[in-house]
């Protein structure tokens, strides 16, 4: 335990860590000092001067987001002295801005919005011309900097200099004439950009694949995680009407902190990009989904002939509870299984890994080890009767390696190829049937980080036409095909994993909750 | 006039030569401090002689020499600050271009006294004769084992750096000096930590103004006692003076702190520069510090009598008016350098200093309302004491006391829809 001290803010008594600064003492007792520049996870700027309190003995104001609390201190955070000082830098603020809320992207989510109604004084009593800066400034690939709306706050330049470490932004100019810009020649073009947009306070930075796509009260907040990579990032996921309009990144010090890189940020994108599957297909046509289910049912099962000797390739991006049944699908077929990688690039120093899908080590927790290549490569060489493909990306040209071709291959020379798709633009032609699977948002679940840390999915949406999860497919096919009645539920299937897995003993469903639990004994292997 | 201690060397032929300094005692204090006394004995003989800061604050030498931890395992720095730009303050480039040897001295002083090995001269980056001086005497001085290594064969050495400004008025603040230093933006600090502590590259550093550190080798070579007896109570020693505007003869003139003010402007400058026009208002110490009227202006010139008249002595930049000054567009005059000069870091300065130009010009210009007037106060309010650095009080301070002293002339201006004075001088 830290070293704590005693002090007294707005009469009341509380208790903080040394060294921690007083708006985060405040904070942590429920007592709000606003602010613009102070961001918990930067470093200290103290520039905008909204967080001036009064502490006993001091000559002056201060600003509680560099004071540190000590013995005794008494602050005062809603003294007239205080409540004057706001609404002059409120009055401040707003002098040069434009307050142009009604076609500003931050309009709902704006700090200076939400102040102005709290501690600003409802009118200005500038009468002159506002300074003029440059509208819709392209300063990277993702970002659009509005110079009239920056409060110059610098959070984005302290983000680029301490946190992506890449230092393309900085302060430009002097006096009223300050501006955030790049250094000529250079953009704003890091691997994390788009947090500049999160942390800016007001609507100066904006991210142009959100930008005037919604007002962001119309949107929907999903607790969820990043399927972007094996990290696993945090993420507010927010929608509308069944769509995905944006992820945002959610605290969670033990894995992003506040962060998320740009791929991660946009990979909702393809879900609104690509074609989605609505309907189950056989050899190509268009089927009810109860045949679709029988068909694969009767092929797996080898009615009326020798057993088959099916392969199985399931997904890392699938669920740790869609994985458990389909290891119950291995094992009702006596299958071999493998499991593909989808890699790209390298880990970094910050969050990037270079494992693209979020459940990996869920699917090694459930036995899924064996490269999918080579239970790929038996079923090319004719060794394997029926497979079984749990994510239609292994067949894209861009897959990595030879998996991609190597699927192909196998698809052409199986008996029969059953695969779980949910976009129509890489099933594969030879597929005997095709099951519509739920997308990203459509269900919920559990990923393990390659840290072993299990987190909570969220479904934001409802599922598409007439697609299912693969839980519920995965228990249609096994009671068509006479394996029992099978969980669909994924908290009642997390208790088949835990009979999988014996790491997951002890952990229950909601166990994992919003901020993830660590699996034991469960790491990255390799 | 009492003889000249701080400027006995200026108008002399050669003064600016290492000869010419020795041959009136110079390095005689260096000579002292080195082989005599142990740094903890300088800081104690400077405490005793009661040097205060000359930059503007008025802050004791001694003791804040003594704030340097002598138990930091960083390196220490000694800076001097010669980014002399206080509208109004022309003194320190009068030592560094007349007597660079008095100020190098004090320097090599002053580093020995807080443990440096290495110090640096920041110099304003417009006072190009400043810096070939002090470059030379920097020059003259290693040649002669005063400076570099194992100075005057003791075990003391000491580097001097040389750094010129770039132009802004910033980086004469402490903190945004070393930030220029470091070659970053030249932005203020938060305060804490104080640069005692945390400074230069993150080091303990000291930082004293060029005309404080030019004090140093009196004080060494003739003594504290001395020193302490020159000037009044709590405010010893010599101190340069700068008169400017309606006087017959705007200058720097030295005289013991203390001086009566009204001697500086009509004895030592000569008085009113035009007969028959009188004094209206005198800004004390830079056009940062309040304005005093003519009646409140009989005063002495020593921190804590300037203080209690309600100005600052800062960095006695002595900016005197007559009658036909117009103190709505001399205002203006001030809150445009200012305007102009804030770095914009922190919201109260870089947004309220443009606004106030904006105010008091339309008032200026016959647009103003009578409103505008307590706008001026008020937004002025709204700066003083809320920003990162001292420049949003210097910013303030002479709004708010224009405003005060000579509302009559703001009021008029919105009466007569105009200046009253345009083109009176």
């Amino acid at each position: 335990m830290a070293e704590t001290v005693t002090l007294t803010i707005d009469d009341r008594q509380i208790t903080a860590p040394k060294e921690m600064v007083v708006i985060e003492a405040a904070r942590r007792a429920g007592i709000e000092i606003p602010y613009y520049c102070y961001h918990p996870y930067l470093s200290i700027a103290g520039n905008c001067r909204m967080c001036l309190v009064e502490i006993e003995k001091a000559p002056k104001l201060q600003i509680a987001c560099s004071i540190e609390v000590t013995e005794g201190m008494v602050v005062h955070t809603g003294s007239k002295n205080v409540l004057d000082a706001r609404a002059g830098v409120m009055e401040l603020l707003l002098i040069n801005h434009p307050l142009d809320c009604p076609i500003c992207d931050q309009a709902g989510e704006c700090r200076l919005q939400e102040y102005s109604l709290a501690h600003g004084s409802g009118t200005s009593r500038f009468e002159h011309e506002k300074h003029h800066g440059r509208k819709n400034v392209d300063l990277g690939r993702h970002i659009v900097f509005d110079e009239e709306r920056c409060i110059k706050c610098t959070r984005c330049v302290r983000f680029c200099d301490e946190v992506s470490k890449t230092g393309e932004l900085a302060l430009l100019n002097r006096g009223d004439e300050t501006i955030i810009g790049v250094f000529p020649g250079h953009r704003l073009d890091n691997a994390y950009s788009g947090n500049t947009v999160d942390i800016c306070p007001v609507g100066a930075l904006t991210l142009k694949e959100f930008r005037f796509r919604s007002r962001v009260w119309f949107l929907e907040q999903t607790p969820s995680i990043c399927p972007g990579c094996a990290r696993g990032c945090n993420v507010t996921v927010w929608a509308r009407e069944d769509r995905i309009y944006r992820f945002t990144p959610r605290e969670n010090p033990e894995v992003n902190k506040v962060w998320m890189c740009d791929e991660g940020r946009l990979s909702y994108l393809p879900l609104v990009a690509r074609e989605r599957l609505l309907e189950p297909l056989m050899d190509g046509e268009p089927v009810r989904l109860q045949d679709a289910v029988d068909r694969a049912a009767n092929l797996l099962g080898g009615v009326g002939e020798r057993a088959p000797r099916v392969g199985v390739v399931a997904s890392p991006r699938a669920t740790l509870e869609d994985l458990a049944l389909l290891r119950r699908l291995c094992e009702a077929t006596s299958a071999t299984d493998g499991i593909p990688r989808f890699e790209r690039g390298e880990d970094d120093d910050l969050l990037i890994r270079k494992d693209k899908t979020p459940n990996l080590a869920g699917a090694r927790l459930l036995g899924f080890e064996r490269p999918a290549a080579e239970v790929l490569r038996e079923a090319a060489e004719g060794k394997i009767d029926v497979l079984y493909v749990m994510d239609e990306d292994l067949f894209s040209p861009a897959a990595d390696s030879d998996e991609g071709d190597l699927a192909r291959r196998a698809a052409r020379k199986v008996r029969a190829l059953i695969v779980h798709a949910s976009f129509r633009d890489r099933v594969p032609s030879q597929a005997a049937v095709v099951l519509p699977a739920a997308v990203y948002g459509e269900y919920e679940g559990t990923y393990i980080n390659f840290e072993g840390r299990a987190q909570r999915v969220r479904a934001s949406m409802r599922r598409a036409g007439r697609s299912r999860t693969h839980l519920a497919i995965l228990s249609a096919v096994a009671q068509r095909a006479g394996w029992g009645e099978w969980a669909r539920e994924p908290s009642d299937v997390w208790k088949e994993a835990q009979a999988l897995a014996a790491p997951l003993s002890g952990i229950g469903y909601d166990d994992v909750g919003t901020d993830g639990v660590m699996i034991t004994g469960k790491g990255e292997s390799g | 006039m009492s003889e000249p201690i701080l400027l006995a060397n200026i108008g002399e032929p050669d003064s600016q030569t290492l000869e010419k300094y020795r041959s009136s005692g110079g390095y005689e204090g260096l000579r002292r401090a080195i082989s005599d006394m142990s740094p903890a004995d300088v800081v104690e003989e400077v405490k005793k002689s009661g040097l205060r800061g000359r930059g503007g604050a008025g802050f004791p030498t001694g003791v804040k020499w003594g704030f340097v931890p002598k138990d930091s395992s960083k390196p220490r720095y000694f800076i001097c600050n010669a980014d002399e730009s206080e509208p109004g303050t022309f003194k320190d480039r009068l030592l560094m271009e007349q007597d660079p040897h008095a100020v190098l001295e004090g320097i090599i002083i002053g580093s020995y006294a807080i443990g440096a090995r290495e110090a640096f001269l920041y110099i304003r980056g417009e006072f190009a004769d400043s810096y070939r001086a002090m470059a030379a005497a920097i020059d003259e001085a290693k040649h002669a084992s005063l400076l570099g290594m194992k100075i005057l064969g003791s075990s003391y050495s000491l580097e001097i750096h040389l750094f010129r400004g770039a132009g802004a008025y910033i980086c004469g603040e402490e903190t945004g000096l070393m930030e220029s230093i470091e070659g970053k933006r030249g932005h203020p600090r938060l305060k804490p930590p104080f640069p005692a502590a945390v400074g230069l590259f993150g080091c303990p550093t000291n930082i004293n103004n060029v005309e404080t550190v030019a004090n140093v080798p009196l004080i060494l070579r003739k003594g504290a006692p001395w020193y302490a007896e020159i000037g009044c109570e709590r405010n010893t020693g010599p101190k340069l003076y700068c008169l400017s505007g309606h006087v017959k003869r705007p200058g720097v003139y030295e005289a013991p702190l203390g001086v009566r003010l009204h001697d500086l402007i009509y004895e030592h400058a000569g008085g009113m520069w035009r007969q028959g026009l009188k004094l209206k208002a005198v800004i004390p110490g830079g056009s940062s510090t309040p304005v005093l009227r003519a009646d409140e202006s009989d005063i002495d010139m020593d921190f804590d009598s300037v203080a209690k008249a309600g100005s600052l002595l800062g960095s006695a930049g002595v900016i005197v008016m007559d009658e036909t000054a117009c103190m709505v567009d001399s205002l203006l005059n001030i809150l445009k350098f200012y305007a102009h000069e804030s770095c914009g870091q922190c919201t109260p300065c870089r947004e309220g200093c443009n606004w106030l130009v904006k105010i008091v010009r339309s008032i200026e210009d016959g647009k103003g309302k009578s409103a505008d007037i307590d706008l001026v106060e008020n937004v002025a309010g709204n700066i003083m004491g809320k920003t990162i650095c001292p420049l949003g009080d210097a910013v303030a301070m002479p709004a708010q006391s224009f405003v005060r002293k000579f509302r009559h002339e703001f009021e008029e201006h919105v009466r007569l829809k105009g200046c009253p004075l345009k083109g009176a001088h």
